[in-house]
């Protein structure tokens, strides 16, 4: 009895870490580009004008440094959305690309 | 103009000063009270003996029976006119030095007391040091006495300063710029 | 049989463990997604490994089965049922046992989390907390087995040490233990982004303030239970008494507590990049070092368990970490280097590099109090005793000091305060502080400097905390929102900053607690005979009858007392004291009546031969705020930690706004 569950308690987890290994899927890098880092700044600089916004009106910061603050970040955002606009036509092509090949295949498959 | 000018810079030292009047003027009002009932001194004498057998207790908050013929003898000699020294010296005598709950401030205890001391002025310096270190010249910041935003980068400005960046608000104003 | 398949788990999960190390650092080296996902898959597989070595534990104690040894020496026929459950996380191995199976699920959980996101890290993350949890089933396995068989069975256990039978054993020790593990996981997340050369990349900062803060809630709600723990049964009517393992418990809460800020400024800034790998390094290693003299016993404590030969191979441990994490540091910091720069030494940025040093300056001193003793034997061979007038006496203002700065701090700006804003934003709180010295000295007569100093500033931090929630309500307000919900929305836009000011606030309810008792306390001795009355300050108690049970461990005996205050009657006292003569340990167990404003606190010190007994009356100003502090701290970080809502930015609104961009 002992035997039996030892045994079952050994498969266990060796089939977990067997299953990846011997699995067909390619080690491909998943396509995640700069989106994730640019949605992170994305939703820095957003926090940090809120924050200036408002430490400004409760009295924190003064109107220079406030306007300060405003400049920069309204220009790094700009930054950042032209560099979106690289990354979204990057993706662009990509998924052009995934779909030409899987229309290669598809026209494969009906042929045979 | 000028009498104007000058009370603003004393502006902050007078407000320290006036400052450390108030505080000064209320600490005085506060008598270091100095309440010498025996109840007290034998509570914090036994406060300050530690009881031999138990890791670490206090012969006041040690349940042990040491612990309480301990207490015992500190009560009799407080009574008997002996001084919170003479009773210390004595309990040391039996126990050594270990039985006092905090290290004697001579030989090699007043380093106990002396290097947190030295740690803290270490940390001050520390502290300034890192400072001046973090702190090189703002160049940087001189270059970025940048310009004004133009009008397109201010309506983008409102558009980011609102709690929810809704698309349709960002459509609106665009369709409106196109139209002019 | 079940503890044998117990055993067999165990050994599974070791091998397992150390598979999902290696699989760990060699996906990240070589950057292969199978071999991080096999990885993976064995780290989660561990946990039913260890839940099932558990319960064979738990089992065996709840069966009463002798023949384990650990089981025989912690528990016996008489312990009340409901502790069979949680006995096995008493004594040495069985805590073990109780932190890795803790620790791999709260791995496992933080390993999803973080694989989620596309950071080359995680593979290093695996790597990391699989070398923490091997360490740990490395002891068990090998050194310290809780499920280890005796050669004959004994007919009774020893039986669990009594001062544990009480409710807080149920939440003080897995807390506690749990805090101090779960620092593993924000250090794993700061070494892993170093190995993988992401240290320049702020994106991670996220994940390192989520689980720094998630790590330090468990660690402080540990220590509140403690101290509650402690003054509720002790019967000493005290709640910390700087004893050797509370310190190690307090010296990462501290390092901890540091790394919470300083990653705020990251997040900010991008500054402090290597101070806060070099903190969060600080604050592993003396976790660690907590455990080392947890069981090591280098110092005396009433906490240590029992055995303690084999404490040295955490010291080691801690050795190996530190000098590792330091040689990475070393090999990785040019990624760390930061272009920002301190523009002022009046700013926010260099508040926060104070507190932190102040932090460890604290943390520092209570280590060196806690060791001194070792010290003085080495050099001097003479024993010295480090106790509590020490470090009341030392830690003292150097916490006073802290608090000073959380009221300050928050208002001086980020990058240059200058002195006008300054003024503008601390003359409030200082005013209000200032008038309240009159109240404070002449109508509650608090008249010890100390005492003063301590109130002055809990009430100036206060203070400071409403004016801005005040100042920030009112500006909204004006822009149209009604009072209530102007109030919501500046709360719950900013949950991070808001957050922050509840858990301030929490503080400042165990600032007062803490002050109040510490310097306010009055403790007298009685000698009562059944029928006796007594007074001390308001109240009046009489001492009616003892009731006295003699149990098959114990003999118990419980005194009813009847408490007057300035005559409101109060009820009934039982205040009681148990003598286990196995352990030769008096229990006393404090009866307590609670107000806001101060606890009356009753325990037998001695029932004598005769009818006469001596009671100790405590009467412990405001020491319910510190309790009532704990749920107001976790309501705070738990509120921090809520995401904000993550403002998407989908093609249609970058094309739009990258319109607009184009054209200008």
């Amino acid at each position: 009895m002992i035997i039996f569950i030892s045994i079952m308690l050994c498969m266990f987890p060796i089939v977990l870490i067997v299953y990846p290994l011997i699995r067909n899927k390619k080690n491909v890098d998943v396509y995640v580009g700069n989106d994730f880092y640019l949605q992170q700044r994305w939703d820095s600089l957003i926090e940090g004008l809120q924050n200036a916004e408002l430490e400004f009106s409760i009295g924190t910061i003064d109107k220079d440094d406030y306007e300060w603050l405003q400049k920069t970040y309204t220009k790094e955002v700009i930054e950042l959305i032209k560099e979106l606009k690289i990354t979204n036509s990057e993706e662009e092509k990509i998924i052009q690309k995934i779909n030409k090949t899987i229309n290669q295949i598809r026209n494969e498959k009906e042929k045979i | 103009m000028n009498r104007k000018k000058i009370m603003l810079i004393k502006q902050p030292f007078i407000v320290m000063g006036a400052l450390s009047l108030v505080i000064l003027f209320f600490l005085t009002a506060c008598s270091g009270q100095n309440q010498n009932f025996t109840d007290q001194r034998i509570t914090s004498l036994n406060k300050s003996l530690m009881c031999p057998v138990c890791p670490g207790e206090s012969i006041d908050q040690s349940q042990n029976d040491l612990a309480a013929q301990m207490r015992n003898v500190v009560y009799e000699k407080v009574y008997e006119g002996k001084s919170d020294q003479d009773i210390k010296d004595y309990f040391i005598s039996k126990y050594g030095p270990v039985v006092l709950m905090e290290p004697p401030k001579k030989g090699i205890g007043l380093l106990a007391w002396v290097f947190p001391i030295i740690l803290s002025v270490c940390m001050g310096f520390v502290i300034v040091f890192a400072l001046i270190f973090l702190k090189k010249s703002s160049n940087k910041l001189k270059q970025n006495q940048n310009q004004d935003l133009t009008e397109k980068e201010r309506d983008i400005l409102n558009i980011l300063k609102q709690d929810n960046i809704s698309e349709e608000d960002i459509f609106e104003i665009l369709k409106s710029s196109k139209d002019n | 049989m079940v503890v044998a398949i117990g055993q067999i788990s165990l050994i599974i999960a070791f091998i397992v463990t150390f598979y999902s190390s290696l699989a760990g650092f060699f996906s990240g080296k070589i950057k292969n997604n199978n071999l991080f996902d096999s990885g993976k898959l064995a780290f989660y597989s561990v946990i039913p490994l260890l839940l099932i070595s558990t319960a064979s534990l738990i089992y065996s104690f709840v069966v009463n089965d002798f023949s384990v040894k650990y089981v025989a020496e912690n528990s016996n026929l008489a312990m009340p049922s409901a502790y069979s459950w949680v006995a096995f996380y008493s004594g040495n191995s069985g805590s073990l046992l109780y932190i890795a199976m803790a620790f791999s699920i709260m791995g496992a959980i933080s390993l999803k989390v973080i694989a989620s996101k596309p950071f080359d890290s995680s593979k290093y993350f695996l790597g990391i907390i699989s070398l923490t949890l091997l360490f740990f089933l490395f002891v068990i396995v090998f050194l310290a087995n809780p499920l280890e068989k005796l050669d004959f069975v004994p007919s009774d256990g020893q039986g669990i040490n009594p001062l544990l039978i009480h409710f807080g054993m149920f939440i003080h020790p897995p807390f506690q233990m749990l805090g101090l593990i779960s620092v593993a996981i924000p250090f794993a997340i700061g070494v892993s982004v170093l190995l993988a050369g992401e240290g320049g990349k702020d994106e991670w900062v996220d994940l390192g303030r989520r689980w720094g803060m998630i790590s330090w809630l468990i660690l402080t709600v540990g220590l509140l239970l403690g101290s509650w723990w402690a003054y509720t049964i002790l019967g000493w009517g005290g709640y910390w008494a700087w004893d050797p393992v509370e310190n190690s418990a307090l010296m990462p809460w501290l390092a901890m507590s540091a790394f919470i800020h300083s990653i705020m400024v990251q997040k900010r800034r991008g500054m402090f990049r290597m101070w806060n790998i070099l903190l969060i390094i600080i604050a592993f290693t003396m976790a660690q070092l907590g455990m080392f003299i947890n069981r090591g016993g280098p110092v005396p404590s009433v906490h240590s368990f029992a055995e303690s030969t084999m404490g040295w191979i955490f010291l080691a441990i801690m050795g190996v970490t530190l000098f590792a994490s330091l040689v990475i540091f070393i090999v990785k910091f040019e990624t760390l280097k930061s272009n920002e720069t301190l523009e002022s030494f009046f700013s926010r940025e260099a508040a926060f590099l104070a507190q932190n040093l102040l932090f460890l300056l604290i943390a520092f001193v209570t280590l060196w109090g806690t060791v001194f003793p070792i010290f003085s034997e080495t050099f001097d061979e003479t024993t010295m005793t480090v106790g509590q007038p020490f470090f009341n006496k030392v830690n003292g203002p150097l916490i006073l000091l802290l608090v000073f700065l959380m009221g300050i701090g928050p208002f001086l700006p980020w990058r240059k305060a200058s002195w006008k804003t300054t003024v503008r934003m601390l003359r409030i709180p200082i005013s209000i502080a200032l008038i309240s010295l009159p109240f404070l000295i002449f109508l509650l007569e608090i008249q010890k400097i100390w005492a003063l100093a301590s109130f002055v500033i809990l009430i100036s931090a206060t203070a400071g905390i409403f004016q801005e929630w005040v100042r920030g309500t009112i500006s909204r307000h004006k822009k149209g929102e009604k009072w209530f919900l102007a109030f919501y929305n500046l709360i719950n836009a900013n949950r991070p900053r808001y957050g922050g000011y509840i858990v301030h606030l929490s503080v400042v309810m165990l600032g007062v607690g803490i002050a109040a008792s510490s310097f306010y306390s009055v403790q007298n001795d009685f000698v009562m005979q059944p029928g006796d009355t007594r007074t001390i300050e308001d109240y009046s108690f009489t001492y009616i009858e003892k009731e006295e049970t003699i149990y098959s461990d114990r003999k118990e005996q419980i005194a009813k007392f009847s408490v007057k205050h300035k005559n409101n009657d109060l009820g009934y006292l039982y205040p009681e004291r148990s003598y286990y003569p196995v352990f030769r340990i008096s229990a006393t167990k404090g009866a307590i009546n609670t107000s806001l404003i101060e606890d009356f606190y009753l325990v037998p010190s001695e029932f004598m031969e005769d009818e006469e007994a001596v009671f100790r009356v405590l009467i412990n100003p405001m020491i319910v705020w510190m309790w009532l502090a704990g749920p107001v701290l976790i309501f705070g970080t738990i509120f921090a930690l809520i995401p904000a809502r993550s403002r998407k930015t989908k093609v249609p609104l970058s094309d739009v706004l990258e319109n607009k961009v184009l054209e200008s």
